[in-house]
């Protein structure tokens, strides 16, 4: 469990400025085996809650605890915890570290000071769940975006983290791709008992997760399944954020008449089953 | 300045099976130290043809299409050239010059200018072949591997012999990377009509600042990014206590120890041919 | 048209092991003032493609035409094209290299030894275009905007050359959306208010079915459909099979399929998908009762 306890955070300089903290008072609970995905607008305060949890940067006021552990305690928790929630960048450039597929997903483990064998177990578990195999010998730089982002994924979980952690890894790779890497990180989760935590700006991704949590300037303004958070509409477009299409079709056919439709459609193939009970 | 990386094969591996590449990336960096030291003793040209055909036996052995390891050394000859043209024009030898084939002024063309030129330009190309060919046939990963095995007794001294190695990686990493950065800041440059390679020499420093000012920002917030990345991955350089472990054992192979007796022998051969060889 | 390219081949890296054929075959016309979008999976050669039209790289065979005219035969000005098609590269807030926004975006008119009034004039034009106020941007440090910011000086350096055609690649990536509809607003403005022939690329169909007036899809270097983006649209399912990402209404469209084989998929926004549905559904009872009622 990691609990986020009224937390308070400030980039260096901002407060000289009179800029708002980039996160203010906020509180919240990730329990195991959740998929949470966590929405908001640029400058919300997203990323920075992502980095406050893989203890990148440490709360100034408030404090963020995982499985017991304070992010800010020091000495050999600060890399328990690291091992323990892993962080997936936008940008995997920013993130892959070497230069060919086998050594990037090996680097983690590594890091850990596992035996040799345990290593090439990993190494080869991870080849075949992010489907790199056909890649394993290849230099990272050969990699298109969609095959590098699922390398960053790999290295990641090669650590065996019980959190998750991806920051928006679905901006620099075409929409489909993102959806396959999504459903394989799900597929995962589900699987491993692993919680994972998608940051995201897109509406038509939160269907498929257990918990959204929907930030604005800092603050958390809504928390609950995808249908409850769907529902507050206004509050929704005040953050900046449209429902998502599928959703406002669903709304357009109830408003003309068809009432028997439910009044928040998440997915496809609710959408599907609920127009099929009108035939 | 369009397509540089087609012209720079710095950096780059082409992993194709060939026996060089299969080799032990320590019997590697022995075999090139020897053959660096031997290299640079010889002042020979009966040593040197030994030389030529020692990189032609290479070349043979590297499978790498001849033609692509000559460009990659394209923009490194012709600036050998330039060089060649001021070693011969300001050439002095210790003992006068006796046969002086032309002479005006201070510059001065001599028989003995120009075997000595020729004899130190052969020595650099034979050189920058060798190494060039040294990261062609072996991966960024193998080769710190075995640096850092070689260098593994230095450690006793209080040297961060895995520190410098990982430095060593992440700047080569960037190679690639810079390069084709290069390509696309000087294409954008040239289409905002800037024109490389002409003007006045401050014209010329000026068309570069362009392309160096914005690779420097990118490079620095780039290494800054790794850095945490790393770090998030439980890296933990410096830290007293740390043991990161290893996925790859080298193995030492009865080919290697046949490189390695066939270097010291034609080491041997170089240095005893340079000491009977009347030229 | 403005741009012709006629069966052009180009191989890039050639001469390495890593070599690859960009371009095989491709053949494409660009028409003057009107907004073309040439969408296809990565590695397709949309970017190869811009640079081919500016004569950056030349092609191992078939020709292309600005204007009637062989760009690579002997009296066109090859350096003048550059100066009257300007392109945009991805990322370009990446490339910006002078300290403060107004001599980054001077930087054009400087090189072409324009008079300092008219310099300004024209800095002054294009920041304005770009949705940049002139007097507060001007002395701002380029390290200190934001991404967005960025991208948007970027464009305006290239506007400040008076160009008669933008060539853009990949202008929407790594934004968010509302980034993206930003871009794809002052795209449609360039093209409208300053007359601007503008050429883009994309990995996606999202972003340029409501702008471009036409869509080309280009895969493994060649045309493989082009047309409006209603008739591309209309071969959904084999957009999709080519790793091309469709609109998301085009992909409810799509899904509602398996109920309605005879549902048009080639629709372009909520309103349009709403009619069409509506054709297919039985009718409402409480519809009838609405109807009934005043």
């Amino acid at each position: 469990m990691i609990e986020v306890n009224n937390v308070t955070f400030r980039y260096s300089g901002e407060a000289e400025e009179g800029i708002a903290p980039a996160l203010e008072e906020v509180t919240l609970r990730i329990d195991e085996g959740e998929t949470i995905a966590l929405i908001g607008h640029n400058g919300s305060g997203k990323s920075t809650l992502a980095r406050l949890l893989a203890a990148i940067v440490l709360p100034q006021r408030g404090s963020v605890i995982v499985d017991g552990l304070r992010t800010d305690a020091g000495g050999e928790s600060l890399w328990q915890i690291r091992q323990s929630v892993g962080l997936v960048f936008q940008n995997p450039d920013d993130q892959l570290v070497t230069n060919t597929v086998i050594d990037e997903i090996a680097f983690g483990p590594e890091n850990l000071g596992l035996p040799r064998f345990e290593i090439e177990e990993r190494v080869e578990e991870m080849l075949d769940l992010l489907d790199l195999r056909p890649y394993a010998r290849h230099a990272v730089s050969d990699l298109s975006q969609g095959q590098k982002q699922r390398l960053a994924v790999a290295g990641v979980l090669a650590m065996r983290p019980r959190y998750l952690i991806l920051d928006e890894p679905t901006t620099m790779i075409p929409g489909h791709t993102a959806e396959q890497l999504l459903e394989t990180v799900r597929r995962l989760a589900r699987e491993r008992g692993i919680s994972v935590l998608h940051i995201t700006h897109h509406m038509y991704e939160l269907a498929d997760f257990d918990r959204v949590i929907v930030m604005n300037r800092g603050r958390v303004l809504l928390d609950g399944t995808p249908a409850s958070v769907l529902r507050h509409r206004e509050e929704l477009e005040r953050a900046g954020l449209g429902l998502p299409l599928i959703t406002q079709l669903g709304q357009r056919l109830r408003a003309r008449g068809w009432s028997q439709l439910p009044e928040v459609i998440l997915t496809l193939d609710d959408l599907k089953a609920a127009l099929c009970s009108l035939k | 300045m369009i397509e540089i990386s087609r012209h720079i094969s710095f950096g780059q591996y082409v992993d194709n099976g060939s026996r060089l590449t299969r080799l032990d990336p320590r019997a590697k960096i022995l075999c090139f130290a020897l053959a660096v030291a031997a290299f640079t003793y010889i002042s020979q040209f009966a040593a040197l043809a030994l030389c030529l055909f020692f990189c032609l036996f290479l070349q043979w052995l590297s499978r790498l299409p001849l033609r692509y390891v000559l460009q990659g050394m394209r923009m490194f000859i012709s600036f050998l050239v330039i060089l060649y043209a001021f070693q011969v024009l300001f050439y002095t030898s210790s003992t006068q010059a006796t046969s002086v084939i032309w002479h005006w002024g201070v510059l001065t063309i001599s028989w003995e200018g120009l075997m000595h030129s020729t004899q130190v330009d052969l020595r650099v190309i034979f050189l920058y072949y060798l190494t060039s060919l040294l990261m062609l046939t072996t991966s960024l990963v193998d080769l710190a591997d075995g640096a850092e095995a070689l260098l593994r007794p230095l450690r006793r001294l209080g040297l961060p012999v895995h520190e410098l190695v990982m430095v060593f990686v992440i700047a080569l990493k960037f190679v690639p990377l810079l390069i084709t950065e290069v390509e696309r800041l000087s294409i954008a440059q040239a289409t905002r009509g800037v024109r490389f390679g002409r003007g006045n020499p401050w014209q010329r420093i000026r068309a570069l600042s362009g392309i160096i000012v914005p690779l420097f920002m990118s490079g620095l917030q780039r290494v800054e990014m790794l850095s945490t990345a790393m770090e998030a991955r439980c890296y933990r350089a410096g830290y007293r206590g740390w043991r990161r472990s290893k996925l790859h054992a080298l193995q030492w192979a009865g080919a290697d120890s046949l490189a390695l007796a066939c270097c010291l022998l034609l080491c041997g051969l170089l240095v005893a041919l340079n000491f009977v060889s009347p030229f | 048209m403005l741009f012709e390219v006629k069966d052009v081949y180009y191989t890039r890296m050639r001469g390495t092991p890593f070599a690859v054929e960009a371009l095989k075959g491709c053949s494409l016309t660009i028409p003057e003032g009107k907004i073309t979008a040439i969408v296809g999976p990565t590695q397709a050669g949309k970017s190869t493609l811009l640079l081919t039209l500016l004569g950056l790289f030349r092609p191992s065979r078939g020709s292309v035409l600005f204007r009637g005219q062989d760009i690579h035969q002997a009296p066109f000005d090859l350096e003048a094209l550059r100066l009257r098609v300007g392109i945009v590269f991805q990322s370009p807030e990446a490339q910006l290299f002078e300290e403060t926004v107004g001599k980054d975006v001077s930087f054009g008119p400087r090189r072409k030894k324009l008079a300092p009034a008219q310099s300004r004039h024209l800095v002054q034009e294009s920041l304005e275009a770009v949705g940049l106020p002139y007097e507060e941007f001007r002395t701002r440090y380029t390290a200190s905007l934001s991404g967005g910011q960025k991208r948007r000086v970027a464009i305006a350096g290239v506007l400040a050359l008076e160009p008669e055609a933008i060539l853009f690649d990949e202008p929407t990536a790594g934004l968010d959306p509302q980034g993206r509809q930003e871009l794809l607003a002052l795209l449609q403005r360039l093209k409208t208010e300053h007359q601007l022939t503008i050429v883009l690329t994309s990995s996606s169909l999202a972003d340029v079915a409501m702008l471009a007036d036409q869509v080309i899809v280009l895969h493994e270097g060649r045309v493989v459909l082009s047309g409006s983006p209603r008739t591309v649209l209309a071969h959904a399912e084999e957009l999709l099979a080519l790793d091309i990402t469709l609109p998301e209404i085009t992909q409810i469209a799509l899904g509602l399929r398996s109920l309605w084989p005879a549902l048009r998929c080639d629709v372009l926004t909520l309103d349009e998908l709403e009619e069409e549905l509506v054709r297919f559904l039985p009718h409402a009872a409480s519809q009838e009762t609405q109807l009934s009622s005043p």
